[in-house]
């Protein structure tokens, strides 16, 4: 039962946090404390193992398993949300009731993840997996005042839930093929409905972490409140891409295509957001940018089989990408501005700065860092099982390093001493604390760590001392041409011209392309098919009609003045054909069929009455009918 | 019990008339405490249900025996879920506010006919009483569309309504006799019918009687394109008549593919399966497609309806569909389908009460003079948002109990059409947060400043329906066990 | 042969002609005392017949004439119909100061109805037909200064000579072909080789026939005189004639060869065009008494089906007389409205009748939804009976299109219903005095009834022979 903990302790969270509402700041509090003992609530769960099942109806079942790389995981959520809750109490947000709200969303949001991250088969997974997605759309939408911020929300929400139709997909045909859902009855699939379920979870995994081609929504995703990118950035919603696929990796042993392809998509995702993140002058955008190329790392090194590396850098990553955002936070709201042409802000916050620093190095993966120690994991199995690859990780320092070193020293270069807001204790301790964390993720490589490392990672190969220096002076020369730009003062533009810097920056256009390729098709083709609705298929309902009161006035006004109604009918038909035929606004067609309709109506109300009858033509309706009689009754017995 | 819970509603409806016209309030009352009445009686009967599968609780009573006619009701996993959900969304209906131009009597007269008149679809036993009650609930809602309705076109789309879904009715009403005429004696009796299966899937007959029926349900439901009836239908009606369109009637079509097509015709069934599947799934893409073009709440709504009804009959016809090793996969389609029944019926149901609360306050349906509401009506904004990620289907929520199993259990029969149908829930997700954002996010124009908050009664309302839909989507248990256990007796082992 | 087979007959001659000597004898202020004869000349005969329908069903006065179970419950419907057509007319017509005769009349040609239901002999049948029609041509022509009861009545007559006289010739030459008119006798002896001589006369009588139906094709004087004629007369005419006269031509029908002459297809082709031609005609009217006339029309036609079925179908006989005394029940409902309202007659007048006169309303809308046949009311089960009938017979394209026009049928009605639903009323409604309404809600409460409790009346009707031996 304790794997339960985990999930419980963030809803009750939520709920504390909701019946406090008039109290902004007590809420908070009791939610950052609730979080944290989620924090022991995880470790006791990834302590003890175990889980429990719950019917769900239908002959399928809900499963939650503390088991893997969940353990790590589910201790790893809360430990950044505690700490991203706590910079909320003096940092950003309103101090009214809709900070409430923020607190209630992101409490029910780490229990989403949480749920995801235990889940012990896809339906459970499915449901996290889906919540977490809704809730990142309140997050993001938080300020909802703004009109693009909702539509970030939308845009972002919508683009991870293409992902998750992968899920669907994986779970359906996990059903069909192997009966069941549960993770461990998936090593019994094979053949067509194998490759459907990775192919299913690989697009699920590379919509929620922004591998190309779906990177372009993680920039929206930015219009969320800067806790809410860190938490989303770090060990959540993008996390949660990596995690499954570290988590049902062993699935794709045996499938030729998977490995490569998922190490493809990485190694693609870790250059291009490297490079979207070299050239982007938006704080929050960089560092975005820089979470698709970190995450591309991650895909690269899953599909390289290197799997504990790969978990280990997620963990890293988490850490110091936490810190960079929450770092970055306090920047934009000394600067009021996310644009990194006016900050500099290193006199100013300094501790702030040095802060900012520690996660900067580390995501360069300068040595002795968190992010320095797991990446070298990734190299040393990259250059076990494919040399090619690990060079290109090892020259993709370059790229990291050089927008790493760029951000620092743009946001936090040496300025003026100008006099801004200052970062109140939570934020300071919060920042202290993922500092901290990200170093101390390097004592993994102290001989001390050995027995804990060999447990958490297995036998991964060790970096051989050349390649920490072949790192180091790829590094060097980021460092040195990062330098270099700022002495010519063009580490903003880079000297590029801007419509490339622009065009880079926003991922090659790729947004656009789907702006212009998917989102407008699909709303011109609703818009066409709503018209088409309107004025074609009705059509046929609404011809009928007319047709039936064409034929009436021609029957009812039979014998009296049926030439007239015939000329009525006709016109009616040929004119209304003539109509549709043309394309009128469907009000038009509209009016016109019904105004014909009314016309013929009144011109038949003059031939309807009695006195205008004449009898013969009722002789004539007996003697043609009883001809017809005749016909029929002989022609046909 | 199943009787008294049938016909309370129609006896209660006479007694409107003793209460003066001029105190509405009162009507209201006594209506919304009639409405009360079948629930407290399916609470009492379903402590004696089992879910055995079959028929249980049965009442009968000769009738016109000459014809084979019998009133016979009783209730399965299917139909009792659906005449729960019927009850339910009566009541909230009632409950709310609504326009009654002068007139609470004979409103509310109609509604509780039309309550009596829908419950006896979902639980009448016997062809010809069902027959009745299923045309009766057409006139019924004629009047609510034309008496109550938004204006001159309301009659329009009333007798459009009434048209169109009595021509479906007719040509079921020819498949009726001629299923009939096909049992030796000849009786109307369901579970008889279901027993013999009178009509195999040779000759032309069975082709026949099937395309009467399937007519009929595809007009009701409704798939594309026997659909255009319904847009009108529903901008037009007062909102609680919405409400009870899209969360009831249109049940009765699917219902009826279920009850009569599945049960009655499985071999007719099996041979049309496939291009049933896909005129759903064409029902969904075009549904959702069509919807997010919509400018005007109710239409809106209204399409995703179309969508939704595809995806249940998409699931009817998988489990139609008779290849054997899948019957696993067959009944989770068709619980799906039952499920998602259930949960249109009060999901829509709430949304069009949402709409009935914005067009009292806004005499406007058109999303974009809205904006920024949820500033001032932030808890609107909750129901509706709530109302809105269940119709997306969104975990945790009912409808994703329903369309999970829907697709998961297609995929089993038709991987690529369950696969294409996906893209639903996606176009689903996009006009509902496109609502979503232009009505309550965003700048507010200056006119809404003085926006009442939701009343008392239509918070109760609205929360009463979407509790049920958070209960399904959080613990469905209670329910899928009652439905699969039909289910899987219709499917077979 | 016993005087005692046709009672009720008796019973109609005799006080018809004293009714006849009471109006000619009372005075003025005296004359509604006809009204009182004729009621209850009428519930005698009505009550005669109910006595009858135990006895042993069998033809009489020579074969000429039946006692059966079909004849006797279309007597029923037709003295029924009678009885309240006289409680409608009471204060319809209180201004003529000679209104005794008229009842007199009526009673004569519910007199030739009922001739027309018993009839197994075809000189019979012309003597029925010419007595129903003589006598309707005056009841329809009744008020003497209305221009359009008078044309209505002309145009009625004129319709009615050509038609009768072909039936004269039908029977000439059925009477060569088998030298006999009784039914029996053609049943005998109609030999198969004279296939289309025995067609062209059965064409002729159903010719002579589909007049007093109201069916195509001599069906042109129905709208005329449904607008034209008094209104409780209109009601009385529209239905008294179909009854009797689908009777007897489902007797006739029943005796010939179906592989000689061809019956079934020809009663399918009338059945189809009547209901067409009647609903699509109605659709556009806006005079509700000529949309009641169109409809009845359609109605006959819906009627016709059973007879399609006949010999085919158990139910074609029940369902026959079944529909037919929901029609009848409907239709004097739809009519009484009318009388109640003092004849109002557009459309439009109509307007909010529901806000004022919520009853009136409710009994125009419960006939108008039999009419459509909207469940329970007695109007679905008859067209129930009609349809399985119709399919059992092989007949389904026929009962597709009888599904197919109720559906437009629903168009006309709806058209008198929604503005007397859905709009403010103008004006007050002047309405006369009760004895219409009760007149009205008995046949209301009668179909009703009769649709609830069809049970009762199908199992009288099951297995009743059209031609007893």
């Amino acid at each position: 039962m304790t794997v339960l903990l985990p999930l419980l302790l963030p809803a009750l969270a939520a709920v504390v946090a909701l019946s406090l509402r008039g109290r902004p700041t007590a809420a908070l509090r009791a939610a950052t404390l609730l979080l944290g003992l989620t924090v022991l609530g995880a470790l006791a769960a990834a302590a003890a193992g175990g889980g429990v099942s719950w019917t769900w109806g239908s002959g399928l079942e809900l499963h939650l398993r503390a088991e893997g790389f969940a353990r790590v995981m589910a201790v790893l959520v809360p430990l950044i949300a505690a700490p991203v809750m706590a910079y909320i109490d003096s940092g950003e947000g309103p101090a009214d009731a809709g900070r409430t709200r923020l607190v209630v969303s992101i409490c029910g949001f780490v229990a989403a993840m949480e749920l995801l991250v235990l889940a012990g088969d896809l339906l459970t997974l499915l449901i996290g997996w889906e919540l977490v997605g809704a809730l990142s759309w309140a997050l993001i939408g938080f300020e909802w005042r703004e009109e693009e911020r909702p539509r970030s929300a939308a845009i972002a929400f919508l683009t991870t839930r293409f992902g998750d139709l992968g899920l669907y997909l994986a779970a359906a045909a996990a059903l069909a093929g192997a009966g069941s859902l549960e993770f461990e009855a998936l090593s019994t699939l094979d053949g067509i409905y194998l490759h459907v379920v990775l192919a299913g979870i690989l697009v699920a995994a590379a919509a929620k972490s922004a591998q190309l081609p779906f990177s372009p929504w993680l920039y929206a995703a930015m219009a969320g409140p800067t806790p809410v990118s860190a938490l989303l950035h770090s060990a959540t919603l993008v996390a949660a891409a990596a995690f499954l696929l570290i988590r049902l990796v062993a699935l794709g042993a045996d499938v030729g295509w998977f490995g490569p392809t998922v190490a493809g998509l990485g190694a693609t995702t870790l250059v291009a957001g490297g490079l979207a993140a070299c050239v982007q002058t938006d704080a929050k955008r960089v560092l975005a940018a820089s979470t698709c190329s970190q995450y591309g790392l991650m895909f690269l090194a899953v599909g390289l089989g290197a799997t504990a590396a790969a978990g280990a850098h997620l963990v890293a990553h988490a850490f110091f990408k936490s810190l960079l955002f929450l770092g970055a936070g306090v920047a934009i709201h000394a600067a009021g501005t996310r644009e990194l042409a006016g900050m500099r802000l290193g006199a100013a916050l300094p501790t702030t700065a040095v802060q900012f620093a520690i996660g900067a190095l580390s995501l360069a993966a300068v040595p002795l860092t968190g992010g320095g120690v797991t990446k070298e994991l990734i190299v040393a199995s990259a250059l076990e099982t494919s040399p090619p690859l690990g060079w290109m990780i090892l020259a993709s320092g370059l790229v990291t390093g050089a927008y790493a070193f760029r951000l620092t020293v743009l946001a936090f270069g040496p300025g003026s001493r100008r006099d801004v807001r200052r970062p109140g204790p939570g934020e300071l301790v919060s920042l202290g604390l993922l500092a901290f964390l990200s170093l101390a993720m390097a004592a993994l490589q102290l001989p001390v760590a050995h027995g804990v490392r060999l447990r958490l990672l297995g036998s991964a190969p060790e970096a051989a001392a050349w390649e920490l220096v072949v790192s180091l002076l790829v590094l060097l020369v980021a460092a040195g041409s990062i330098a270099a730009l700022q002495r010519r003062g063009a580490l903003v533009s880079l000297a590029l011209p801007s419509r490339t810097q622009r065009v880079v920056g926003e991922w090659f256009g790729l947004g656009s392309l789907a702006r212009l390729a998917l989102v407008r098709p699909v709303l011109t083709v609703g818009r066409r098919l709503a018209l088409i609705d309107d004025r074609v298929v009705d059509a046929g309902v609404r011809a009928a009609a007319a047709a039936g009161r064409a034929l009436s006035k021609i029957l009812g006004g039979f014998g009296e003045r049926a030439a007239d109604g015939l000329v009525a009918g006709a016109t009616a038909l040929t004119t209304g054909l003539a109509f549709s035929s043309k394309k009128a606004g469907d009000h038009v067609v509209d009016g016109v069929v019904e105004g014909i309709a009314e016309t013929t109506w009144a011109g038949g109300s003059r031939s309807r009455r009695l006195q205008s009858g004449m009898t013969h033509h009722y002789y004539v309706i007996a003697g043609v009918g009883l001809l017809a009689m005749l016909g029929v009754s002989v022609l046909w017995r | 019990m199943l009787t008294l819970a049938i016909f309370a509603p129609l006896a209660g409806a006479m007694v409107l008339f003793l209460i003066p016209e001029r105190r509405p309030m009162l009507i209201r009352g006594v209506a919304l405490g009639i409405s009360l009445v079948p629930i407290v009686f399916q609470v009492a009967t379903s402590t004696e249900f089992d879910a055995t599968g079959g028929f249980e609780l049965v009442e009968s009573a000769a009738w016109i025996p000459t014809l084979g006619v019998a009133y016979i009701v009783g209730v399965d996993g299917i139909s009792l879920p659906l005449a729960a959900m019927t009850a339910l969304v009566f009541v909230a209906s009632i409950a709310y506010p609504v326009d009654l131009r002068g007139r609470p009597r004979e409103y509310y007269a109609l509604f509780l006919f039309l309550e009596c008149a829908s419950l006896g679809v979902f639980l009448a036993l016997d062809l010809f009483l069902f027959y009745v009650f299923w045309d009766v609930s057409l006139v019924g809602m004629y009047f609510l569309i034309g008496g109550w309705g938004h204006g001159d076109s309301a009659r329009r789309a009333g007798l459009k309504f009434f048209l169109y879904t009595l021509a479906g009715s007719l040509a079921m009403l020819l498949a009726i006799l001629g299923l009939y005429l096909s049992m030796e004696p000849n009786t109307f009796d369901m579970a008889a019918i279901i027993d013999a299966q009178p009509l195999g899937a040779t000759g032309i007959l069975p082709v026949l009687v099937f395309t009467g029926f399937a007519l009929a349900f595809v007009v009701k439901a409704p798939l594309v394109p026997f659909h255009t009836w319904l847009p009108p239908a529903h901008v037009e009606a007062p909102a609680p008549a919405s409400a009870i369109l899209a969360g009831v009637l249109l049940k009765m079509g699917t219902y009826g593919f279920v009850r009569i097509l599945l049960q009655m015709l499985p071999e007719a069934f099996q041979r049309f399966a496939l291009p049933l599947a896909v005129l759903a799934l064409v029902s969904i893409l075009y549904g959702a497609l069509v919807s997010l073009a919509q400018g005007h709440m109710k239409r809106r709504i209204a399409y995703t309806s179309v969508n939704h009804m595809g995806y249940t009959v998409l699931g009817v016809a998988a489990a139609a569909a008779a290849l054997s090793g899948v019957e696993r996969a067959r009944a989770l389609a068709l619980t799906g389908a039952v499920v998602e029944m259930v949960a249109h019926g009060l999901i829509t149901g709430a949304l069009f009460l949402v709409s009935g609360s914005v067009w009292r306050r806004a005499e406007t349906y058109e999303i974009e003079d809205f904006g920024g509401l949820a500033g001032r009506a932030p808890f609107l904004m909750f129901l509706t948002a709530i109302a809105a990620f269940a119709s997306l289907g969104l975990p945790g929520l009912a409808g994703f109990v329903a369309e999970f199993q829907i697709f998961v259990g297609t995929f089993g029969v038709f991987p690529w059409i369950a696969g294409l149908g996906l893209l639903g829930i996606l176009i689903t997700a996009a006009l509902f947060l496109q609502m979503l954002q232009r009505m309550f996010l965003g700048a507010r124009p200056q006119r809404w400043d003085q926006w009442e908050p939701l009343s008392r009664t239509e918070a109760w309302a609205l929360s009463t329906l979407l509790a049920f839909v958070v209960l399904i989507g959080v613990a469905p248990s209670w329910l899928l066990e009652v439905i699969h256990a039909t289910s899987t007796a219709i499917v077979g082992p | 042969m016993r005087l005692g087979d046709i009672a009720p007959e008796l019973v109609l001659l005799g006080g018809g002609v004293v009714v006849l000597l009471y109006a000619l004898a009372a005075p003025r202020r005296l004359q509604a005392g006809a009204s009182v004869l004729a009621t209850v000349v009428l519930a005698a005969a009505a009550v005669r017949t109910t006595t009858m329908l135990d006895v042993e069903e069998t033809l009489t006065f020579a074969d000429t004439y039946a006692v059966d179970g079909p004849a006797l419950w279309a007597k029923l419907i037709i003295l029924g119909t009678a009885l309240l057509t006289v409680a409608l007319s009471t204060r319809w017509f209180a201004s003529d100061p000679r209104r005794g005769e008229l009842y007199a009349i009526l009673v004569f040609s519910t007199l030739g109805a009922v001739l027309l239901a018993g009839a197994t002999d075809l000189m019979q049948l012309i003597l029925a037909v010419l007595l129903a029609s003589v006598t309707a041509y005056v009841l329809a022509a009744y008020h003497r200064r209305s221009k359009m009861a008078g044309e209505a009545a002309l145009k009625y007559y004129l319709l009615g000579a050509l038609t009768n006289g072909g039936m004269l010739y039908g029977t000439a030459l059925l009477f060569g072909l088998a030298g006999t008119t009784t039914l029996v006798g053609l049943a005998q002896n109609v030999e198969p080789a004279t296939g289309w001589v025995a067609a062209t006369a059965f064409a002729l009588v159903a010719l002579g026939l589909s007049f007093k139906v109201g069916s195509f094709p001599a069906h042109p004087w129905v709208p005329d005189v449904a607008e034209g004629a008094p209104a409780p007369m209109a009601a009385f005419l529209t239905v008294v004639g179909k009854v009797g006269a689908l009777v007897a031509l489902a007797r006739l029908a029943s005796v010939l060869p179906a592989d000689t002459v061809g019956w079934r297809p020809l009663l399918a082709l009338l059945a189809a065009v009547s209901m067409t031609l009647g609903n699509l005609a109605a659709l556009t009217q806006e005079d509700v008494r000529r949309l009641l006339g169109w409809s009845s029309v359609s109605q006959a036609g819906y009627a016709l089906m059973a007879l399609v079925a006949l010999q085919r179908s158990e139910l074609a006989v029940p369902a026959l007389l079944y529909f037919l005394l929901a029609y009848a029940l409907a239709n004097l409902a739809a009519f009484g409205v009318v009388v109640r309202l003092r004849g109002l007659t557009t459309r439009s007048d109509y307007r909010g009748l529901a806000r004022r006169r919520p009853l009136l309303a409710g009994a125009l809308a419960l006939s108008f939804l039999s009419f459509i046949g909207i469940p329970p009311l007695a109007g679905f089960a008859g067209k129930l009976a009609l349809f399985a009938a119709t399919i059992e017979a092989g007949y389904t394209w026929l009962a597709v299109l009888a599904a197919a026009n109720t559906v437009v049928s629903v168009g006309y009605y709806a058209r008198v219903l929604a503005p007397m639903y859905f709009d403010e009323a103008s004006g007050d409604f002047p309405a006369w005095d009760a004895v219409a309404g009760w007149a009205t809600a008995i046949a209301v409460i009668g179909f009703v009834v009769a649709g609830l409790g069809a049970e009762a009346v199908l199992d009288a009707l099951v297995g009743l022979p059209l031609l007893p031996r």
